[in-house]
This record gives structure tokens, C-alpha cells and sequence, in this order.
């Protein structure tokens, strides 16, 4: 969703200059600066007052939008809501609640490069990447859960400075067709970050956000520092280019790891066949390559996870309000850690991968084959694993687990139609399908929860199963039918279900170019099948009355189809339902809870035209005699249409996690996804 | 070339080794200490604890759910409904363990590393440890206890109801002997009694009595060690005593209702939370001078106290939560009073000296510290209190378990516990219904044990899974 009143700016320069100093000596040197600033990005999920969307979905649906929209504070500026009691008004929160965000990046390069002899090259570049990033989230006074308003100020700065010291030798036909290229390399890497917060609450002058503004300020400051140097080579062989051998390997040394286990080797080795290369030239096969290769790859931790430390404390948790902040009544205090330290026992993780694939080119090109199997395992993985919070603590970090991605990745290209200069028709077929499967876990732990959001839905590890959804769902009798409580009419829960598989069984993209003459269409279809995803959103709606279904049997008599639960002595018995609910506002109350899980878990399942492409390109002759070497028009829609899906009122592919964590599949008050359409003039001179 | 790769091998091995274990020698954490004082994991754990009990995530919930208040319909996170958010019963079960029990353990592990051993700041420590423990087996009944806080203990074993309050009886005894005249205790840091070390003894024994008032119905032989504890006294016998940490009226130190009621309603504060029948039934009859200090009248109920069942919709007539009187910025955690104290002894006199007298003595002095803690006028107070007369034990003891319940009403999580205390399954008093929208077929009496332990503790954990309205041992 692009709210009203949100702003995004970026600016940026570039310099890339060169210098050849001698015949033997050369230089460069690249820098480039980027200024971002966001203004009014919404926020989403739970717990903030500034969550735009339940906000939006929870107006009744008779309520006039311009009245919200021209009386968002009344003639005395006291600020009006359209619920008192748990809602802002979105105009308002738009309006005053900004979140505001610049970011300054500067990153650059200089590098130097000496070729003492025709087959061999010394290089140094050294590169830094610091930015500033200024981050701030408003409250205005009067906001409804912040009735007196806050600001909250994050700032980071972070820089890398990366050094890359390699020589590369090169000899062709070093044996008759055999060429050579080796590189070795050396590699220093330093990474700063500093974090500074300060949690504003209690404003005294409204809408004056300045520190000393605020009864209540709360400050933190973090800096961490982190080394790494390596060591590495990369070797390739090539013969007579149908025959191609990668080596490689690296060793680093962290840092951030036990100094008995901070040093790590890794290597990768890749073999590339151009077998038609060796065949007769032929109608058929025009093209046809095999590949095979294998890697490995280490990496360490962050900084300061060894040891056993205390921290001081900057605030206490209070439930759905803003924390409160030590010193309390005057007493300042520190915390052990919840994670129990690996001390000097933590290695390096590895992650092992291998595939093969074949490339083929039939008919002059006119068909083609990609296609790949891949076998991803990582080991050691470097996991705050969780352990009984009973022990005491939260976590204890180790190495722990495996995990396997294996599938195949299938790409067909073909031109079923091709008239010379007329008509065309181009088509393109992608194909994937992942089976991720967690192999074990830590000794003594059945699961690994890897997510975990509102009302217990989490998303777990579990050995022999692809990572899943679990939570909350409906109980049933030994048949499978939901058992209804025959008090009241109303679905029991059972808690830990597993509600389905985050990832998708398989998806597919297909596209389609026509062209004819000067004009061509082009399309591209979305397929994914499988997986599941829980949408917060439906069930908020469901929950108010707001969705359509909910009309059904409104004021009706309404009996929910299931079975009571009959228990006599140790006997239990099932007995159809024929409680009717005391109403349906009731049922859907009880049934679309955000806590019942179940009912708001959907298959993640469909089909989308993802994006509309039709470009006209201007006939030559018509700009023949201007200075343009090419002129096209062209119309463009994105998302344009959900052809086939199983979410009610929301786009399937919403997703609260972002794709940084393992949260796929839960949708939190998500902003809507973009539609798009846009023009576009592309000329060439 | 030869030469030349030699040569280069040999720099860029040079630069990797030997300058490398200083350059990364960096990995000592600049935001953190290896040491500290254990007066301050002790002010971080009682903090914690209390702001965990008394807000969100301890009193809305629990005081729905056990009908010593009600939602309205409206809000109130559904306690009365039996659905729970799953992070209050997270985080009430993980507090315990974490940011209390967890600092607790490493405060007596520092005081124990002091020289010399800070054995009052050990004292002070366990008692209030045996405090959040007592808490927590209340809510969630079997726990692990004996084998949590071992580092090299992933999942420690549930002990028994039983053995979790006979250990607690075993470790408030360790403390107060602990408890000398060195200068070792925890004073500045320790905002409940200021390091006052009789007033720390006087409320372990008052825990401890407490305890075994709790186990008495299932083990009677524990009738003696009251009857002598009765006798000997040295429990909590003021309202300066009373077990309580204070908030401040000072941005970032306010008690936690008054937070919620000032960030969601602005200045009259919360008026959501509703008086039940059960509150109704003991306090309108006898014109309780508390209701008005719990609750206000509704708009529409001409200056009655009309009470709005569980899970039912309120009307503007219902009496609501009265935030004036029980969540000011101020108002302080109270998690143990003279008069809950005078009221438990007062029945311990009835059931274990058959006393009249001596019960009808404390129950007088129960009723009016209860009164007098929320400054009810004293003419007022003796007229209430007047009222009461003990004619036979039965009588005299479910009055007395009314009169608790209503000084419990502004403490959910002893009034509940308190509750099914007070009578055999079907028998407790006030009598409660099970709520009509619960979810449940029956009364709640115990929260669910939070995914998270569930999972990481799935060998020890009890199985099946008690449901919420399954009793604990203690609870006949």
C-alpha cells in the first residue's frame, strides 16, 4: 500500500576515474554517495498504535471516509476518533504518526593494479562502505494507546573496510589447448557498528519532539567490532572451450569465534562440459552442455557471544504499554544473560551444496533446456537454540542441526510460431520445486521454533518435516469431526497443531511475448501451489463483522456442524451437535479469534497474471530523418490479477516477515500489496 | 617464477599469521560486565516480577478468568471467554525463570563469591525467590524447580505440587536462619523493606504460613506446624509490614495499570474492567464500603453496584473498575498485607484451635486493615464490620472466605488462588458458573503451559497436558 502523505527521496552521485600511471602500473577509483529519506512509511503488525491497516479494515463500513478525513481533530484541536476505545482515526495517524527514516551511504574504492610480466597481475583494492542511518518513529499526544505521545530515535552508523590483495597468473595454451588462470588472494575485513536509541515518552508541549521534551527519556548505546582475514585461490583450466575446471578454496580467521576455533577452510571445485562442442554439427541438437559442481562455505558468529556477561538494564517489561525504565525509584539494575554462552565450544558452520544441470539447444536454438538438481545441506549450524525456559535460561548457543534443501530448477524457452518478419510467439516456462527437510536438531530437542508472532502461532523445525506452521486449531473426535462444546454451540481448541508447510510444494512462472511487426504483447503468469498462510487481516474482519461471509445466518437460529463430547465415567462418546451458537456475531467471534490459529490458515496456493507488457515501437521511417535511434511506447500493468487463489480479501502473497527471517506465510495487518500501472517513452539516440 | 610465488606465498602468509591473533584479538564485549553487584540482579528480579503481576499480562487476564472481574464483552483480552493470550502465560511462566528466578540464582551466586558471604543478601533472596515460586506453581501447578538454574541442565524435571511447596516451606526455613545481624543485606536496592532485615524474617514466616495453609487440606498433619506458628508469631503484624513494591509517580516508574489506563483512556483511566456477580453477591448485601473504593457506579444504575457477568456484554448501568483508587501512578504492588495475613490466621484459628473467639479477633483485624488500607472513614469501617458475627465454624468460615476474597478483589492472582482454596470442587466460595461464551466446559483453575516450554521441555513435561480447568493437588 502506498499511504497518502508518505514520501520517498534518494539522491545519488558517482565518480569512477582511472589513471594509468605507467604501462605496468594502472588505477582506480570509485565512490559513490546515496541519500535516502522516508517519510510516512506505515507501520504494521501488533502492539503500535500507529498499525494503519486493522485500523483501516476495522471502520464500519457505513462510516462516511471524508468525515474521518476533514474532522480528525475538532475546533479546539483535541483530537477525535472514530472508536474511543481502541481505534485511531487513520487520517490522523497518517497525518501526525510519521515514521521518518535517512539514510546517508557513502562506498568507494581505490584500486591499484601492477602487471610486472604479460601473465601476471598484482592488484590492492581497498574498499570502505560506511552509512549513517537516522530513524524515527512519531506519536502525537492524543494518539489512542500513546494517549501521551512519544518519539523513538534509532540511530546506526556502520562502516566496512574491506581489503582484497590478489595476484593472477594467466598462460594460455600452457599445454597444447589447455589455458590456466590462477588468482590468489589475501583479505582483511573490519566491521563497525555503533547503535544509539532513545525512547521518548510522556511529551509535555505537543508536537515538539525534542529530548527534553519528554518525561521519560530511555537511552542505549551499542558498538560492536568484528575482524576477519583470509586467505584464498581460485584455479581454472579450460580446454579448448568445451571443457571447463573451477578450483577454489579459503581459509579465514574470526574474530568473533574461540581463538582454538577461528580458523576455517573451504573449497569449491565446478566442471562445465560442452559435449556438442565434440558431436558433428547437427538439425537437431544445436547446443548441449552438462555442469556439475560442489561447494562449501564457512562463516563465523556475531562479536561477543562467548562469554558469560551482565548487563545493565534500561527498562522492565510491562504488557501492551510503553516499558518502564530503571532507575526505579532511584535503583538502577543489571540482567545475566538469557542465552547460556558457548564459551570456547562454538565452531565455525559449513554448508555444503552440490548440484548438476544441463543446458540443451534444439533446432537452431529455437527450443531450449535449462535444467538443475541441487543438494544443500547445512551442518553446525550456529543456533541460540532454545531450551527449557525452566532451566533458567532462554537459549543456550551452539552448533546445532541440519538442514537439507534439495529440488530442481527447470527452464524451457521455445518459439512455437515464427514468421519472419511478421509474427512471433515467444514462450518461457520456469520451474521450481524445493523440498526443504529438517534432517536433526540438537541432541535432546524435538523442535526448533523459528518464529514465533501473536497468539502462539509459530513456525518450527521439526525433524523429517519441512519447516511448518503451528498453533492453536479446532479439537476433534477420533472421525475428525470438530467437536462443539454443547454449553454454547461454540468449536474447542487444542493447541499445537500442526496448521501445514510454510514453503510451496512447487511454483511455476509462465511467459508469453507476441509480437507482430512494430507491436508486441507480452504476459506473465504466477503459479504456486502448496504451503500455507495465516492472515491476521481476515481474521480481524471476521472477528468486527466486516467480511461478507459474515452475513450469513446473521439473525438466524445457527447450529455449527460437529460433534459433542459426551463423556460418562471413563467412556467417551460422540454425539452430533445440535447447540445452536447464542448468535452469530458469537461464532465468528469465537471461530476468527486471532488466537485460534486454525481458522485463519489458508492454502497459500495460486494463480496470478503478475505483470501486462504492450510496446509499440515508431517505425524507422518515421524518425529517420530526427536525431533518435529508436523510439517505443509501451504500457505496463503489475499484479494485475489474482486469476486463482484461497485467501478471502487479501493478496496471498502478503507476508509480515519480510523475506529476512523464516516467517513465510504469516500476514499481520500487511499493507496491501502495489498495483501498478505506468507508461513508459524509451527513446535511444 | 618460481621465486616470485615463493615470495608471495611467503608475504601473504607472514600477513596472515603472525599479525594475525593480535589484530583479532577484539572480542571482548565494550557493553557488558563479567561481575556485578547482586543488589542489582536483585532490584532487576523484583522489578520484573511486579510489573509483570500487576499489569497486562497478571491482572487483566487472570482477573477475568477467575470472575473477580469482568470483561464486559469488550475488552479485557478474553480471560472470561477462557482464551488467553499465550504470551501472558509466557511470560508469567517465564518470569519466574528469567528475569527474576534467573538474576535471584546469579545474586545469591555472587553473594556467595563475596567475602565475606553476604548471607543476609542470600536471605533476602530466597525468600523472595520462594515468593515468584509460590506464584508460579499456583498458576501452573506442577513446575520444574529442584533442577532449574543448573547450567548444565536443559530440561529440568517437573517436581510435584506437593514436593514444590514442601521445598519452599524447607527453603524459607534456610533463610531465616541465614538471617544474621552482619551488614550484608541488600538495602538501598531492596525497595520493599529498605534492608530491614525483622521485617524480611517477619514476612518469611508469614510465606511460610501461608504455604502451609495452602497445603493443610491435603496433608492435615500439617495442622501442628500452624497451630505453632499461630502461637509463635513473628508474622506480619502491621500494614508497615505489608509485602509490597512501590511505583512512583515519575515518567517511566508508574504502576502498570494506571500506564494502561493512561496511554488507552486518557485521564479517568480504565473503566473496562466490571464488577461480577460473584463481587456483587458478597459486597451489596452487606453495603461493603470497598465497592466504592473497587468499583463506579455505572452512568445508568441511579448509584447501585451492578454487577455484569462473565463474558456477558455490560451495559451502561454496570459498575466498572475504579482506577481513581486502584490504579493510581503510585499505587503499589501489593503482593502480601496484614490484612490477607490476620484474615489467613483468623481462619487457621477457626479450623486448627477451633476458636471463635480468637477468629472472630483476627477476622476483625483482617476486615479493618483491609478497610483501613484504602482509607475508609473509621465509623464507617466499625459499622461494616459490626455486622459480622461467627455463630458456628461453618458459618464463620465462609464468612471468612467471602471477607477474602473481597480484600483480593485488586489481587487476582491470590484472590483465584485464595478461591479454590476455599472449598472442596463445587464448594468454594463465592459459588462461580462457568462463564456462557467460555470455550471450556469448566471453571478455569490452572493456566496452560506456555509452546515454548512445551517444546523444549517435552520429556518432562506432564502428559497428558492438564486442560486449564483440571485441579492442582492443593485444590480439593
Amino acid at each position: 500500500m502506498i499511504c497518502i502523505l508518505q514520501g520517498l527521496t534518494r539522491n545519488s552521485i558517482s565518480l569512477n576515474a582511472g589513471n594509468k600511471i605507467s604501462d605496468k602500473l594502472d588505477s582506480r577509483a570509485t565512490l559513490n554517495y546515496v541519500r535516502t529519506s522516508i517519510d510516512g512509511k506505515p507501520a504494521q503488525g501488533s502492539n503500535n498504535p500507529n498499525v494503519l491497516v486493522p485500523m483501516v479494515n476495522g471502520l464500519p463500513r457505513t462510516m462516511d471516509m471524508d468525515l474521518l478525513r476533514n474532522n480528525v481533530t475538532d475546533s479546539n484541536n483535541v483530537y477525535l476518533s472514530p472508536n474511543q476505545k481502541n481505534a485511531n482515526n487513520p487520517f490522523w495517524v497518517t497525518k501526525y504518526n510519521k515514521f521518518l527514516q535517512n539514510v546517508d551511504r557513502a562506498y568507494g574504492s581505490i584500486t591499484l593494479t601492477y602487471d610486472p610480466f604479460k601473465w601476471v597481475s598484482i592488484s590492492n583494492r581497498a574498499g570502505a562502505d560506511v552509512y549513517s542511518d537516522d530513524r524515527r518513529q512519531i506519536t502525537r499526544k492524543g494518539t489512542f494507546g500513546a494517549l501521551t505521545g512519544s518519539f523513538y530515535d534509532r540511530n546506526l552508523y556502520s562502516s566496512i573496510y574491506n581489503n582484497d590483495l590478489t595476484i593472477t597468473f594467466t598462460k594460455d595454451n600452457l599445454i597444447d589447448g589447455l589455458n590456466l588462470k590462477m588468482l590468489i588472494g589475501h583479505n582483511i575485513n573490519q566491521r563497525d557498528f555503533k547503535e544509539v536509541t532513545a525512547d521518548n515518552n510522556d511529551l509535555v508541549i505537543d508536537e515538539l519532539y525534542n529530548y527534553s521534551n519528554a518525561e521519560s527519556t530511555v537511552t542505549t548505546n551499542e558498538v560492536t567490532h568484528r575482524r576477519l582475514m583470509g586467505v584464498y585461490f581460485d584455479a581454472t583450466l579450460g580446454y579448448k572451450n568445451f571443457l571447463f575446471l573451477d578450483i577454489t578454496g579459503r581459509n579465514d580467521w574470526s574474530s568473533t569465534l574461540p581463538k582454538k576455533h577461528n580458523s576455517y577452510f573451504y573449497p569449491s571445485a565446478s566442471l562445465g562440459f560442452i559435449f556438442t562442442e565434440l558431436l558433428p554439427k547437427n538439425e537437431i541438437l544445436s547446443y548441449g552442455k552438462l555442469r556439475g559442481n560442489y561447494a562449501n562455505v564457512g562463516s563465523d558468529e556475531a562479536p561477543y557471544q562467548l562469554d558469560f556477561q551482565y548487563y545493565p538494564d534500561e527498562t522492565y517489561f510491562n504488557q501492551y504499554v510503553s516499558a518502564g525504565t530503571f532507575p526505579h525509584g532511584g535503583v538502577l539494575a543489571f540482567r545475566g544473560p538469557s542465552t547460556i554462552p558457548p564459551g570456547d565450544k562454538l565452531k565455525p558452520q559449513n554448508q555444503k551444496s552440490w548440484e548438476i544441470g544441463t543446458e540443451l539447444k534444439f533446432f537452431s536454438d529455437h527450443i531450449g533446456i535449462d535444467f538443475t538438481y541441487y543438494n544443500t545441506v547445512t551442518e553446525d549450524q550456529i543456533l541460540s537454540v532454545p531450551i527449557a525456559e525452566s532451566s533458567g535460561f532462554s537459549y543456550k548457543k551452539i552448533n546445532a542441526g541440519s538442514v537439507k534443501n534439495e529440488g530442481i530448477e527447470l527452464m524451457l524457452t521455445g518459439s512455437p510460431v515464427a514468421i519472419p518478419n511478421s509474427f512471433r510467439w515467444d514462450i518461457g516456462l520456469n520451474f521450481s520445486k524445493n523440498k526443504n527437510t529438517v534432517e536433526k536438531l540438537a541432541e535432546g530437542l524435538d523442535e526448533l521454533t523459528l518464529t514465533s508472532g501473536w497468539s502462539g502461532l509459530t513456525i518450527k523445525a521439526v525433524p523429517g518435516k519441512t519447516f511448518g506452521m503451528y498453533g492453536t486449531g479446532f479439537r476433534r473426535d477420533p472421525d475428525g469431526n470438530i467437536i462443539i462444546n454443547a454449553e454454547n454451540g461454540m468449536r474447542d481448541i487444542e493447541d499445537d497443531l500442526r496448521l501445514g508447510g510454510i514453503y510451496p510444494d512447487w511454483t511455476m512462472g509462465i511467459s508469453n511475448m507476441f509480437s507482430y511487426k512494430n507491436v508486441r504483447l507480452s504476459f506473465l503468469i504466477d503459479i504456486r501451489q502448496g504451503g500455507v498462510i495465516y492472515s491476521n487481516t481476515v481474521a480481524d474482519l471476521r472477528y468486527s463483522g466486516l467480511a461478507i461471509e459474515t452475513l450469513e445466518h446473521r439473525g438466524e437460529v445457527f447450529v455449527d456442524k460437529g460433534v459433542n463430547e459426551v463423556i460418562d465415567g471413563g467412556n467417551t462418546t460422540y454425539v452430533p451437535n445440535e447447540t445452536p451458537v447464542r448468535s452469530i456475531q458469537d461464532f465468528w467471534q469465537g471461530y476468527s479469534l486471532t488466537s485460534t490459529a486454525e481458522a485463519n490458515i489458508f492454502d497459500a496456493s495460486y494463480i496470478k497474471l503478475r505483470e501486462v507488457v504492450l510496446t509499440f515501437n515508431l517505425p524507422k521511417k518515421l524518425i529517420e530523418k530526427t536525431f533518435f535511434g529508436s523510439v517505443s511506447l509501451s504500457g505496463e500493468a503489475r499484479n494485475v490479477w489474482i486469476i486463482k487463489d484461497h485467501v478471502p480479501h487479501i493478496d496471498p502473497e502478503a507476508n509480515f516477515f519480510g523475506t529476512s527471517l523464516t516467517g513465510e506465510g504469516v500476514e499481520f495487518a500487511s499493507v496491501p500489496s502495489v498495483r501498478s500501472i505506468g507508461f513508459n517513452i524509451k527513446c535511444t539516440f | 617464477m618460481k621465486n616470485i610465488i615463493y615470495l608471495i606465498l611467503i608475504i601473504l602468509a607472514g600477513l596472515s599469521i603472525s599479525s594475525c591473533e593480535k589484530w583479532l584479538d577484539i572480542n571482548e564485549n565494550p557493553n557488558s560486565a563479567t561481575t556485578v553487584d547482586p543488589d542489582y540482579l536483585f532490584s532487576e528480579a523484583v522489578t520484573a516480577f511486579s510489573a509483570n503481576r500487576i499489569g497486562g499480562d497478571g491482572f487483566c487476564p487472570i482477573g477475568t478468568g477467575s470472575q473477580m472481574w469482568s470483561s464486559g464483552g469488550l475488552w479485557g483480552l478474553y480471560g472470561d471467554f477462557y482464551v488467553f493470550s499465550p504470551y501472558s502465560t509466557g511470560n508469567c511462566f517465564g518470569i519466574v525463570y528469567g528475569d527474576a528466578g534467573r538474576n535471584l540464582y546469579l545474586a545469591i551466586q555472587e553473594s556467595k563469591k563475596a567475602t565475606p558471604v553476604k548471607t543476609n543478601t542470600i536471605a533476602q533472596c530466597m525468600i523472595f525467590s520462594a515468593y515468584t515460586f509460590f506464584q508460579n506453581t499456583m498458576t501452573y501447578g506442577d513446575l520444574p524447580m529442584s533442577e532449574s538454574f543448573h547450567v548444565e541442565i536443559d530440561k529440568p524435571k517437573y517436581d510435584s505440587q506437593e514436593k514444590i511447596l514442601d521445598s519452599l516451606v524447607l527453603q524459607l526455613d534456610a533463610a531465616l536462619d541465614m538471617i544474621d545481624d552482619s551488614p550484608t543485606q541488600i538495602s538501598t536496592n531492596d525497595l520493599i523493606y529498605g534492608g530491614d532485615m525483622d521485617q524480611w524474617a517477619k514476612f518469611g514466616r508469614s510465606l511460610k504460613f501461608k504455604i502451609l495453609m495452602y497445603m493443610v487440606d491435603r496433608k492435615p498433619e500439617y495442622a501442628a506446624q500452624i497451630r505453632a506458628m499461630l502461637t509463635a508469631g513473628g508474622m506480619i503484624d502491621s500494614e508497615a509490614d505489608n509485602f509490597a513494591f512501590p511505583y512512583f509517580d515519575q515518567a517511566g516508574n508508574r504502576n502498570a495499570m494506571w500506564t494502561i489506563g493512561d496511554q488507552y483512556y486518557g485521564p479517568d483511566g480504565i473503566d473496562d474492567f466490571f464488577m461480577t456477580p460473584a463481587d456483587a453477591d458478597i459486597m451489596n448485601p452487606t453495603t461493603d464500603p470497598r465497592r466504592a473504593v473497587y468499583f463506579t457506579p455505572g452512568d445508568d444504575s441511579g448509584g447501585d453496584f451492578i454487577p455484569c457477568a462473565a463474558s456477558e456484554d455490560a451495559t451502561t448501568g454496570s459498575a466498572y473498575y475504579n482506577a481513581h483508587n486502584l490504579a493510581k501512578p503510585d499505587q503499589e504492588d501489593v503482593m502480601h498485607s496484614y490484612s490477607e495475613q490476620m484474615l489467613l490466621e483468623a481462619e487457621a484459628e477457626l479450623r486448627f484451635n477451633n476458636s471463635l473467639v480468637a477468629a472472630k479477633n483476627k477476622f476483625d483485624i483482617g476486615v479493618a486493615a483491609s478497610l483501613d488500607y484504602w482509607n475508609v472513614d473509621e465509623t464507617e469501617r466499625d459499622d461494616f464490620i459490626d455486622q459480622f458475627s461467627f455463630t458456628n465454624i461453618d458459618q464463620a468460615l465462609r464468612t471468612i472466605h467471602e471477607q477474602q476474597w473481597v480484600d483480593l478483589i485488586p489481587r487476582p492472582i491470590e484472590g483465584w488462588s485464595n478461591w479454590r482454596r476455599s472449598g472442596a470442587d463445587g464448594n468454594e466460595i463465592p459459588h462461580l458458573t462457568v462463564p456462557i461464551n467460555a470455550n471450556y466446559p469448566d471453571l478455569f483453575r490452572r493456566w496452560p503451559y506456555p509452546d515454548d516450554e512445551r517444546a523444549a521441555n517435552s520429556d518432562n513435561i506432564p502428559s497428558p497436558l492438564p486442560k486449564i480447568y483440571d485441579k492442582m493437588w492443593f485444590d480439593l
